[in-house]
């Protein structure tokens, strides 16, 4: 029959892996029994570290700390990580709005606080106390009477694109600011904050300059 | 079954009451059944621009907490056969003597005897806005040209797209004062349209007469010869269904606008 816990060794050191057809209360008989065996073949008094691997399962709380409870009875074994194949639909869905540029095309009116996970490229309108926050980069190419809020609420990486002329405040990472016209260069403007930790405005020629990571990103995961 | 339909503006001041008050007689006019309900409770004026204050028994307050029917609340405005009622405000009360809930459940009681209920809002966003939009269909926001006005309906088109309601608002451009207009001293129609992105419903034109009718307790658009007068009166067709020219800007700024401009020099 097949074990339900499986040990193998690689040049990083020892891997568990919990077999994903088994049952849990399974797993843990045999894994008691392995650590058993384990700590008997073990003659050296070095530190074994694991890599747990749970497969296409996720441990609950419970179970997580039950298993480490068991490792630690063993005073020469550890974990070194525990990981599975999958994650919550939830995280995963977090992760793509995270990693995603969403398309907005909405009129934000006064009073009214347009959130959004990840980037924004705003085609809509913007009127005078509207605000449009992210808690990434924002792109505009619509019309804004209104605040931008770029990586909300502490993301300092993040950058707005925008045209500034009729923008009265900008806000990027916690840092936020007054317009000043004077500071800001004619036609599309990056709006970031700099080695000194003040918001700088460039042209839109110096976006990849100033944010070269933006371009690996957005080209393909890495 | 009517439709209720809620008049609001964010700011005070702007004529909400007055635009109520006139399109409630215009459609009534047309022979339409109408109830207007004063919300401004604690300020109420709709029984006062209808001339009806000293015939108020009762008030909206009365009849949410069963001191009163609603049948007893309803002032009749004798002018009008069985056509036009008004469901007066409180005066010795505040907004919080009503909750959103009541308000529906009195404007649901009205709508099956009537064409029309139309809910006079108290000027802010609080509670008697609250109030006001719960019970309502379709909301008409009124606006003058004034860029604080301008603002503050933006701000309420915001809230009624975070409540909606049956039917998008609708736009009423109030107080236009046509040489500021022309001029380019005020906002234009077609800007103030534009920047508010809601659909425009009708426009009044600033007039003395308003005033003047509005303190003898006659509602402007009982004079039919008026320009705001004809102004509520295409807006009451148009809620009708009927379709009825804009006063549009283009025909304004040459020819109608001329003689309406004529009209006033007539009256000064």
């Amino acid at each position: 029959m097949q074990q339900s816990v499986v040990l193998k060794a690689s040049n990083d050191g020892y891997e568990l892996i919990f077999r994903q057809a088994a049952g849990f209360d399974e797993i843990m008989v045999d894994l008691k029994t392995l650590l058993d065996r384990l700590q008997i073949d073990n003659t050296t008094d070095k530190q074994i570290s694991f890599d747990m691997s749970t497969e296409g399962r996720l441990l609950t709380a419970d179970q997580t700390q039950e298993v480490t409870k068991m490792i630690n009875r063993y005073p020469l074994f550890s974990i070194h990580k525990l990981t599975a194949d999958v994650i919550l639909n939830a995280d995963a869905m977090a992760m793509i709005e995270r990693n995603t540029v969403h398309l907005v095309n909405q009129i934000i009116r006064n009073g009214q606080v347009v959130t959004i996970t990840g980037d924004v490229l705003f085609f809509g309108k913007i009127h005078k106390g509207g605000v449009l926050r992210a808690t990434g980069n924002i792109f505009v190419m619509g019309d804004v009477a209104g605040a931008l809020e770029a990586g909300y609420p502490d993301h300092n990486d993040a950058v707005i694109v925008s045209q500034l002329t009729t923008v009265p405040k900008v806000r990027v990472g916690e840092l936020l600011e007054l317009v000043d016209l004077e500071k800001t260069v004619p036609g599309a403007n990056v709006v970031y904050i700099n080695d000194i930790q003040t918001l700088d405005y460039q042209p839109l020629n110096q976006l990849k300059r100033v944010r070269p990571k933006l371009f690996i990103q957005n080209g393909g995961h890495v | 079954m009517g439709k209720a339909i809620v008049v609001t503006s964010g700011k005070g001041g702007v004529g909400k009451t007055t635009t109520t008050a006139n399109l409630g007689t215009a459609l009534a006019l047309m022979g339409k059944k109408v109830c207007l309900v004063d919300l401004d409770i604690g300020l109420r004026n709709l029984d006062v621009i209808l001339g009806l204050d000293n015939r108020i028994l009762y008030d909206i307050v009365d009849v949410v907490e069963n001191r009163a029917q609603l049948r007893q609340a309803l002032v009749k405005d004798k002018r009008f056969d069985d056509l036009l009622y008004l469901l007066p405000a409180a005066q010795n009360a505040d907004k919080n003597s009503l909750n959103p809930d009541q308000v529906k459940a009195v404007v649901d009681e009205l709508k099956p005897d009537f064409d029309y209920v139309l809910l006079d809002c108290p000027a802010g966003i609080e509670q008697g806005f609250m109030n006001a939009i719960a019970g309502a269909d379709a909301a008409i926001i009124v606006s003058t040209p004034e860029i604080s006005a301008i603002r503050d309906a933006d701000r309420v088109v915001g809230l009624l797209e975070q409540y909606p309601l049956a039917e998008a608002p609708k736009l009423v451009i109030n107080r236009i004062r046509q040489r500021m207009m022309q001029d380019g001293e005020t906002m234009d129609i077609d800007e103030i349209t534009h920047h508010l992105s809601i659909d425009l419903l009708g426009i009044v034109f600033d007039d003395d007469a308003v005033i003047r009718t509005s303190n003898n307790g006659e509602p402007i658009v009982l004079d039919p010869k008026n320009p705001a007068s004809q102004g509520y009166r295409n807006i009451a067709r148009r809620i009708e269904g009927e379709t009825v020219p804009l006063m549009n800007i283009e025909t304004q700024k040459t020819g109608v606008w001329s003689r309406i401009a004529g009209i006033f020099h007539r009256n000064k």
